[in-house]
């Protein structure tokens, strides 16, 4: 019989063998109409991070100025493209060194292929990566290999060059080769310098340089700190010298609201995450303080792909701001943009090709980013084409709504909400927004419903707040005699059973499993002595456990608990739950033997099972309180939950003392070892599944070599 | 139960046997090459000789020519104006590319590495003499032996009828250690010059495409796709596919060369190994082109060491001949338009499509439900979400139907067993018990037919994750050419790459195909239904490698249109959606009429051919406007061509079905979605009715930038995409608008 299930499993492995992947075909619910696909992604949907949903498209791609459109024989490299105030367009051919200018209307009007000076002097910017249009018509020009900003007006005429300042606070071996330039409205001029994690350099309007400005921070961990410390004490300074040290990252675009607060983006955050990168965009206010408070979000995709067994990693590397405060950032990996309003809610995710994008709309390698009033203007540099993208009636939509909500005007923007919503019904933004207006409103019903689906825990809770409120008002006279009238049975029952001394429980074995919870000392002797410990009570009262803790996440109440079915992984909890019990089991009596424990298997069983039952009630309780908490009361809970494991934990010990008839010096000594032993029989498994895994894998290699032979 | 050795033994053996007789693939042996003791070779001569017309043999192109009888060459396998003297700076005449002067260029793979090489004709067998000709019925036979690789290939030239004819029969095809992968059929006869002021390429991507020639400084612009879609028996090459297009859906492309004159090449034969590919800019070749490469072999990526992918190419070769038609268009046919007109003709004379007057101005896609996940004390289980139940779609074709004079039409999605997800065939021949059950259908049915509604009910006969209604998972599916299953999984939204969050599917094997049909037709006989919507049989293309006929998509056309066809013999209706020509062209109404190109980079601009070959005989209409990013723009490409307008609807949205592949249920809600229908079809309606049933005979781009539009009742329509108004005949269309006139 082991011979024909080996067989059968050779079959089925091999079967299973002959199943390789491919990729669906399109099906009548899926139309190309963009050339990518428009989602979101619901922030902190049911504990995840980030999920991303379809949602009906912001922008679509309008067209692409291409070599052909500028009248130019070829392009070699777009590196910028900018706007000025009149909304014309400024084209950087970094590669070629010229600018194309276009009118509001992306006519193209003129272009500069070298800039004069009055004596005729000529400069050039081949390679040049960034350019500004200041309000009065100056162009500046980061020319990186030339080391200086280049500053001129419209029709190439050289004005003036910022270069690299002789300052103190400029190390000695600063490299300056500009790479992006921004001015605010009170006229400073912000130039990032390729390689240079100290932050911007800083010009006033007179051109003088006043320091750097804002900079990335390097994110330690308590080791490292400890390590640094050790460093600076005991290493010599050649020691310190051989040493690696930590650099943060520099910025790699920049832009400026209205307000003059600069917004700045990261490519690369943590170049030791080969998955999601994090804090990659940033708000300072004028005195360089980053503001936005959000150095631990992911501003990009969720996860990450691997194409070629090659992750292609996240690169953000474009920004830009309008003057309502919606930031766009565009990954030059991904050819995404993203777009986030100014509470840093993400409204939509558009553009895509992945680095292999051809069809409008799609980018090989988006270089640049920039707004012409409603448009999002993206430049690729390697198809070397800017792609306009128009906002749809529905993103204008979303976009006004936003900013009225975002302004404290809720009874200004409900119908536009409504309306969004009848069009998405996948915009979490609505959701929230209309929980707030109904909130507003006193319409605490529907503000509950909004904030549930959207996952607006905070408006929830003060909704909550407002409905139990007016709940005990309401009721609260007759919750109090229903309370009073409860307590007076039950003490009455008790003192009448106790008369006459009946035992409402006529089992034994279950008398002596509750009463170890309220008598452990007493009752656990009984287990031992007396073998009134149950086994098959031990079994119920571990399906319980794992039932309520289920329950606990999938019936709790909506502001404690965070419920995916999709995502929800019953067996790890049943792992947790069944698994450590046995663990425990095999474990403690694997060591207690050893160390003169009298303890039997199933009274070590029965002990961690009966020790469950504070986290039961816990549990219990925590599934009716749940409902009746609004989030500022969680601190109740937690003291519940704390008062349960420690609860457990006495049991534990009482029940493990007297089993074994131990000292507690030894209990605790045979602990530390039976949580050793769980984690070598985990590791264990671990190996022998890997082991498995492998064997499985070199069989199917074999069968693949027999078959395709 | 006890089992000894030799039992034991026995049930192995036959367990291996039919897990192997269910994984053998067919094969088919090629020819071996040998090389002619002598070549047939021939000087100058006319081969065929209409009066009007000579086809003529060139020996120092190896192929051939078509001269009208003032002796003007009108057609060759190399661009026309190609006969034009060019001179270079220096006055010296600029020599011809050998790629250009082609007939045939072949890609053939090395033996070992697997590595593509491409070999041309010219320079390989009419530069050193290696081929032979022999005359046959209108034609001439040149055999062009590549000598270096040991690969032979006789290509036979006709010209009958006024049409030029250039096929292979693969059969015939003989190799040695190289073997063949692709032959490019006459790749220049469609070519003009890169600084050609008044020619274009045509492409047939999605609504079909211009290209504009262009000359680049180096390099050049490229296009290459599949037409009809991937061979969804590939695998992991869709990993690699970072963006959604509309595939190439006609049969067809060409080239305007002069303003009198142009090319429509339709490939007749062995279309579905086609790939149409284009190229333009290239400074070495000096022309602009689009042909047809027919991919004889088919290949797969599979993973070696370090996961690197490699192509691992079939060792049999499809043995479906192949044949690609020019036809000379001249004076005002001389056009995309006089390409679709000349299309249609081909598909009315091959496939019976005649005019239905039939057009309905509203189009529903109502959808049932889908599976979600639920949990059962954390224990996950699949539940069927009821999005739409048949007394709801009654309710909504109720609603709607009076805002229409006229008929409309309603396609019932996901209503089988398992919703809109694929499980067992067909969606198991039957409808969801919680959507209403066969008897609530029947009602639908009933009530549909009182009121003037054509109600289709959509089934997936291709896909199946389920055994069951007499299709097996484990020995009906279809095998790619290195004899595995292939899974079909759905795309992550973001990353576009597979994922295991729905349960991936199989295609069945191709042979059952039009018993599933049929079996499709026979079930619901008694229910009453106008017919069925058929929307993955009509645009997904596969091979089969059980059966040589299958090879490389081989045949899917002619499988297809017998298998509607036996549906239509049974009485009922076919909808299909954005479908391939073979499915179109036998349809009673197609769904998301394919409005754009796939927009790749070297288009310049779309033309709506493929409205153009069908309207007016095929009733048409426009994606779901609920769903569009922008449902103005789509209203007027309906507009422009005349389609009616489409909405999917949903009774019930939740955030429950966020987890669903479709993309459908954010914007579907009925309630939410009725007033947008009764705008647009108060906007629409009096104006559709003027184009109703009519077929579009004209078509331009005005030098304003206005799209007109005629049809063939005299009225036309002037549509206006650009952003600001713009002005014809002394009338101002708005932006965004567009006019329409009776002439």
């Amino acid at each position: 019989m082991r011979c024909f299930k080996k067989i059968v499993s050779f079959l089925l492995l091999l079967a299973i063998s002959f199943s390789v992947l491919t990729v669906s075909a399109a099906t009548a619910l899926d139309s190309p109409e963009l050339s990518f696909d428009s989602y979101t992604y619901w922030q902190d949907y049911a504990g995840q991070e980030k999920k991303a949903v379809y949602c009906k498209p912001m922008y679509e791609p309008s067209f692409a100025m291409d070599y052909k459109y500028l009248g130019a024989a070829e392009l070699i490299q777009i590196n910028d493209v900018c706007t000025d105030k009149d909304g014309n367009v400024y084209i950087l051919d970094g590669g070629a060194g010229i600018i194309y200018i276009l009118d509001k209307n992306y006519k193209p009007v003129s272009k500069i292929e070298v800039i004069k000076s009055e004596q005729n002097e000529e400069y050039y910017f081949d390679n040049a990566s960034g350019i500004f249009i200041k309000d009065d018509g100056t162009i500046l020009i980061a020319n990186t290999d030339y080391e200086t900003v280049l500053a001129c007006d419209r029709n190439g005429k050289y004005l003036y060059e910022l270069i690299l300042p002789d300052s103190n606070i400029i190390p000695e071996d600063f490299t300056y080769a500009p790479i992006k330039v921004a001015v605010d409205a009170k006229g400073n001029v912000y130039v990032l310098s390729q390689g240079s994690f100290y932050g911007a350099l800083l010009y006033s309007p007179d051109n003088d340089f006043l320091g750097f400005f804002g900079a990335n921070t390097v994110a330690s961990t308590v080791g490292e700190s400890l390590k640094a410390l050790f460093t600076e004490l005991f290493m010599t300074n050649e020691k310190k010298a051989l040493s690696d040290s930590k650099l943060p990252y520099q910025f790699v675009d920049l832009c400026i609201d209205k307000e003059n607060f600069v917004y700045t983006v990261t490519g690369v955050t943590d170049s030791t995450s080969i998955e999601v990168q994090k804090g990659q965009v940033k708000r300072f206010n004028p005195g360089g303080v980053s503001v936005l408070g959000k150095d631990d979000f992911n501003y990009a995709d969720a996860t990450v792909s691997k194409v070629l067994n090659v992750t292609k990693a996240q690169d953000l590397m474009g920004i830009a701001v309008d003057d309502n405060n919606f930031v766009y950032v565009v990954d030059s990996t991904y050819g995404r943009i993203f777009m986030y309003d100014r509470e840093n809610q993400l409204l939509c995710v558009f553009g895509g090709g992945i680095g292999r994008g051809n069809s409008l709309g799609t980018f090989s390698l988006p270089s640049a980013i920039a707004l012409n009033g409603d448009d999002v203007l993206v430049a690729d540099g390697e198809l070397n084409r800017v792609t306009v993208f128009k906002i749809t009636e529905y993103g204008r939509l979303v976009k006004k709504a936003d900013n009225t909500v975002i302004s404290g005007y809720y009874d200004k923007c409900k119908e536009d909400w409504l309306q969004i919503m009848s069009l998405d019904k996948n915009n979490q933004v609505a959701y929230k927004s209309l929980a707030k207006i109904y909130l507003s409103e006193g319409n605490y019903d529907l503000a509950l419903e909004y904030a549930e689906t959207g996952y607006d825990k905070q408006t929830y809770s003060l909704a909550f707040k407002s409905v139990r409120r007016e709940f005990l008002v309401k009721y609260f006279p007759v919750i109090f005699v229903l309370i009073i009238v409860l307590i007076i049975v039950l003490v009455v029952s008790v003192q009448r059973a106790s008369k006459k001394e009946k035992n409402v429980i006529k089992n034994q074995k279950l008398r002596t499993m509750l009463n170890c919870l309220i008598h452990p000392f007493e009752y656990f002797d009984r287990v031992k002595y007396k073998d009134e410990g149950s086994v098959s009570g031990a079994f119920v009262l571990i399906a319980i456990f794992y039932c309520t803790t289920v329950l606990k996440t999938t019936a709790g109440g909506f502001l404690f608990t965070d419920y995916d079915p999709a995502e929800y992984n019953a067996f790890l909890k049943f792992i947790q739950t069944f698994g450590f019990v046995f663990l425990w089991t095999v474990s403690n009596w694997a060591v207690c033997t050893l160390f003169g424990g009298i303890g039997k298997l199933k009274e070590i069983f029965v002990v961690i099972s009966y020790a469950l039952m504070p986290l039961i009630i816990y549990n219990a309780l925590f599934l009716g309180l749940s409902h009746f908490f609004v989030a500022n009361e969680v601190g109740f809970l937690t003291v519940f939950n704390v008062v349960s494991l420690l609860y457990s934990g006495i049991l534990i010990t009482v029940g493990s003392l007297k089993i074994h008839d131990f000292s507690f010096g030894r209990f605790v000594g045979t602990a530390l070892l039976s949580l050793f032993g769980m984690v070598v029989v985990v590791f264990l498994i671990f190996i022998s599944a890997t082991l498995v895994q492998q064997l499985g894998g070199f069989i199917v290699t074999v069968a693949s070599e027999l078959i395709y032979s | 139960m006890k089992l000894n050795k030799g039992s034991l033994l026995t049930v192995a053996v036959l367990c291996l046997s039919v897990l192997f007789s269910s994984c053998s693939v067919a094969s088919v042996e090629t020819k071996l090459y040998k090389t002619p003791e002598e070549y047939s070779i021939s000087e100058d001569f006319t081969v065929a000789d209409t009066g009007d017309y000579s086809l003529d043999f060139i020996e120092d192109m190896a192929s051939v020519v078509l001269r009208n009888k003032e002796g003007e060459i009108v057609w060759s396998t190399s661009p026309i104006e190609s006969y034009e003297e060019r001179l270079d700076e220096y006055g010296d005449p600029i020599p011809l590319h050998s790629k250009v002067k082609s007939a045939i260029i072949i890609e053939y793979i090395e033996p070992g590495t697997s590595k593509i090489s491409t070999a041309y004709s010219f320079k390989e067998c009419a530069g050193t003499g290696s081929y032979s000709v022999k005359e046959i019925a209108d034609g001439i036979e040149i055999t062009y032996y590549f000598d270096e690789i040991k690969i032979s290939v006789p290509v036979e030239f006709t010209f009958k009828d006024n049409v030029v004819r250039i096929s292979v029969e693969p059969s015939r095809i003989t190799e040695g250690e190289y073997r063949l992968y692709s032959i490019a059929v006459a790749p220049y006869s469609c070519g003009i010059y890169n600084l050609s002021q008044n020619g274009y390429l045509f492409v047939p991507s999605g609504s079909g495409a211009i290209i504009e020639p262009c000359q680049l400084e180096e390099g050049s612009l490229t296009y290459s796709r599949e037409l009809y879609g991937d061979d969804a028996t590939r695998y992991r090459e869709r990993e690699l596919d970072t963006e959604k297009y509309p595939e190439n859906r006609l049969a067809i492309f060409g080239a305007k060369i002069y303003d009198d004159s142009a090319i429509c090449a339709i490939i007749e034969k062995g279309a579905e190994h086609a790939f149409i590919e284009a190229e333009t800019g290239a400074v070495n070749t000096g022309y602009s082109s689009v042909w047809a490469k027919f991919a004889l072999r088919a290949y797969q990526w599979s993973k070696i060491r370090n996961e690197q992918q490699v192509k691992l190419y079939s060792k049999s070769m499809s043995q479906d001949t192949v044949t690609v038609a020019y036809r000379l268009l001249s004076g005002e046919n001389a056009d995309y338009v006089g390409m679709a007109d000349t299309y249609r003709e081909y598909l009315i004379s091959k496939y019976g499509m005649k005019p239905q007057n039939a057009d309905s101005l509203l189009n529903l896609k109502i959808v049932g439900g889908a599976n979600i996940t639920e949990t059962f004390l954390g224990f996950k289980y699949d539940k069927f979400f009821s999005a739409t139940t048949l007394d709801q779609a009654e309710n909504m074709i109720s609603e709607v139907k009076p805002l229409v004079d006229g008929k409309i039409t309603a396609d019932l999605i996901g209503f089988g067993k398992s919703g809109i997800d694929v499980k067992t065939i067909a969606g198991g021949y039957t409808v969801n018990s919680d959507l209403g059950g066969e008897k609530a259908l029947k009602t639908l049915a009933d009530y549909a037919k009182e009121n003037d509604c054509k109600l289709f009910f959509n089934a997936d006969v291709l896909g199946l994750s389920k055994s069951g209604s007499g299709v097996s998972k484990a020995s009906d599916t279809a095998l790619s050419q290195d004899k595995r299953k292939i899974k079909q999984y759905y795309y992550n939204l973001y990353l576009r790459k597979k994922t295991t969050e729905h349960t991936p599917y199989l295609l069945v094997a191709r042979k059952l195909i039009p018993d599933i049909t049929e079996k499709l037709a026979v079930s619901f006989s008694d229910i009453g239904i106008h017919g069925f919507g058929l929307d993955t049989l009509s645009t997904v293309c596969y091979s089969d490698y059980t059966d040589s006929k299958y090879f490389s998509k081989g045949n899917m056309a002619n499988d297809v249109g017998q298998a509607i066809k036996s549906i239509k013999e049974k009485g009922y209706a076919v909808a299909v959606n954005e479908a391939n020509d073979y499915a179109a062209a036998n349809a009673d109404i197609i769904y998301d009429l394919p409005l754009t190109s796939s927009k790749n980079n070297i288009f310049s601009f779309d033309v709506p051919f493929y409205s153009i070959v069908f309207k007016g005989y095929i009733p048409l209409s426009v994606e779901s406007l609920n769903l569009t990013s922008n449902a103005d723009n789509m209203l007027l490409k309906a507009a422009e061509v005349g389609a009616g307008l489409s909405y999917t609807l949903v009774n019930n949205g939740s955030t429950k079905l966020f987890d669903s592949f479709s993309s459908v249920f954010y914007g579907s809600v009925f309630e939410d979605i009725k007033p947008l229908i009764e705008k647009d079809i108060e906007k629409y309606q009096n104006d559709f009715k003027l184009i109703e049933n009519a077929k579009i005979s004209n078509h331009s781009i005005l030098e304003n930038g206005l799209h007109k539009t005629e049809f063939d009742n005299d009225v036309t329509v002037y549509t206006n995409f650009a952003q600001n108004a713009l002005s014809v005949n002394g009338r101002t269309v708005e932006s965004g608008s567009y006019l329409f006139v009776r002439e």
